[in-house]
């Protein structure tokens, strides 16, 4: 592999297989590869090269090694961020498996991707309702369950799981995509009260407002709030919000129906600075 | 008693002496040390990678140490003419192997300490102090490991007792990979009774290493630790009578 390439690996064993080939070491190996996959999720160039392996190589972490609970959170929560939801489900699940680690931050993982990424509510409620049950969650977790079983599922839940999730991540590069995903769940709140409150100037002028500022002015927000990623928020003719740096929206809720994101998400390098 | 004795002080300095052991046991050292330095090529749970690291090396390189210095000892001896002169002397065929095995078992429990020593230290650096200790059964983990390597010498010995040095280390090495696999691979053998009585029959390895357990912090019963370490040393006199038997059968002409 040339320097100039992203940190890629040819091919990675099955776990079956070198659990007899390991004998004695198998801890040992299921590290390497853990190191390998650390190298894997950590080179900054991952995006041109894609993330196929990720799920294979921690696949084969975890039979190595079941008891590796920061392989499948770390593998969960990377997986989600790149959009391979499947595969972070698979791997989430499988930490909750029989002498497995179990630990509450995989159900609710998997609550928030059914959630955020798909707008399944009853099936985010679901999961946040085990991951609340499960040994050592944090008592928000409940509450947030109950939200999720009453509500519609509005962007300020998803800042509030993010924020959960976030407090309790334990090193950089898991903080590190929960802090982008952060950043989407606040755009994605801040495109719902811009439309309503451009709604509202609809309503009350007949037509929607040039420019977002208008929406102060008129007194139907108090400010404008700062775009997440750095960037600002703009109006065009039809009266449609859009960011200067991150467009991204999910479609509209559909309870009660499986939904996919408008078009695929985007990760972007981390950049410190939250608002 | 003194006979075993004089014979065991001889092969712990032949032991010492052996630059192949040596070699094994810097080998491992450095691996251990470095351990701190790989761990920090992971996020998070750094202290996995050093215990990890640490307990293999020390089991894999003591078991090269007791495979390769086992694998010596009797048919080094008949290899190079020396036995003759012990065996012409007061001392019975069983003494001399007792002495053999006992010199074997203290060179390899002092080179066990040495590893055990370097790995609390690398632990202690990396921790900033030693309550790793009292958290993590890595105490208990030593145990085990030092009846593992004992168990190893056993089988080093027994072979060496029979066949030459080469072939005496190959088959150790043999049954020492498939006594970390045996209990696995029963399971496979369910409907074969020979397979199960085979499985049964060799060292069962895997339950004298509790490398998940200090990993995972996870605590260690004293009564477990007990039943294991009795295990494998009715293990190891099974295998020394019968290497006894062996021995003292064949015709050294």
């Amino acid at each position: 592999m040339g320097l100039d390439r992203p940190y890629d690996l040819d091919y990675v064993p099955r776990g079956e297989a070198l659990r007899f080939l390991s004998p004695g070491v198998r801890l040992s190996i299921a590290d390497a590869f853990w190191l390998d996959t650390v190298q894997y999720v950590g080179d900054p160039r991952g995006r041109q090269r894609g993330f196929e392996k990720l799920y294979p190589l921690v696949d084969l972490v975890t039979d190595l090694d079941p008891g590796h609970g920061y392989a499948y959170q770390t593998a969960g929560i990377v997986l989600s961020a790149q959009g391979r939801l499947d595969e972070a489900d698979r791997i989430l699940n499988k930490g909750m498996g029989s002498g497995r680690p179990n630990w509450w931050t995989y159900p609710f993982y998997v609550a928030f991707n059914h959630y955020f990424y798909r707008g399944d509510y009853a099936e985010a409620a679901r999961w946040a309702r085990i991951a609340a049950r499960t040994p050592g969650a944090s008592p928000n977790i409940a509450h947030l369950a109950l939200a999720l079983e009453v509500k519609s599922g509005s962007p300020d839940d998803a800042v509030a799981f993010l924020q959960e999730l976030r407090g309790v991540a334990k090193d950089e590069k898991t903080a590190e995509a929960l802090d982008e995903q952060y950043r989407l769940a606040l755009l994605q709140r801040d495109f719902a009260r811009l439309d309503a409150a451009v709604a509202a100037y609809r309503e009350r002028t007949g037509r929607a407002p040039d420019r977002l500022e208008e929406l102060v002015v008129t007194g139907i927000l108090d400010q404008l709030p700062p775009e997440p990623y750095g960037g600002r928020y703009t109006i065009d003719a039809e009266g449609v919000v859009h960011s200067s740096k991150n467009d991204f929206r999910f479609a509209p809720a559909e309870p009660g129906r499986l939904q996919q994101p408008a078009r695929p998400y985007v990760w972007r390098p981390y950049s410190p600075e939250l608002p | 008693m003194t006979k075993i004795a004089a014979i065991a002080a001889v092969t712990f300095r032949d032991a010492l002496r052996q630059k192949l052991a040596v070699n094994l046991l810097v080998f491992a050292l450095l691996v251990m040390a470095a351990s701190i330095v790989l761990s920090e090529l992971t996020f998070g749970e750094q202290y996995r990678i050093i215990a990890d690291l640490a307990l293999s090396a020390a089991a894999v390189f003591g078991t090269l140490i007791a495979v390769f210095v086992g694998a010596n000892l009797v048919a080094g001896d008949v290899q190079r003419r020396t036995l003759y002169p012990v065996i012409a002397k007061p001392v019975s065929r069983t003494e001399y192997l007792l002495g053999r095995y006992a010199g074997l078992v203290t060179t390899l429990s002092l080179n066990l300490a040495v590893m055990a020593l370097t790995t609390f230290a690398v632990v202690a650096l990396y921790r900033g102090n030693l309550g790793f200790l009292r958290d993590t059964p890595v105490v208990a983990a030593f145990v085990a490991l030092a009846a593992q390597l004992a168990l190893v010498g056993a089988i080093a010995l027994l072979f060496s007792s029979v066949t030459n040095a080469t072939l005496a280390a190959i088959c150790t090495l043999a049954i020492a990979v498939a006594g970390h696999l045996s209990r696995e691979a029963i399971p496979y053998w369910r409907t074969s009774a020979v397979g199960r009585a085979f499985g049964l029959a060799l060292p069962n390895l895997a339950a004298l290493d509790y490398k998940v357990q200090v990993v995972y912090q996870q605590p260690v019963a004293a009564a477990d630790l007990g039943l294991k370490l009795l295990y494998a040393a009715l293990y190891v006199a099974v295998l020394l009578a019968a290497t006894s038997a062996i021995f003292s059968r064949r015709d050294l002409r």
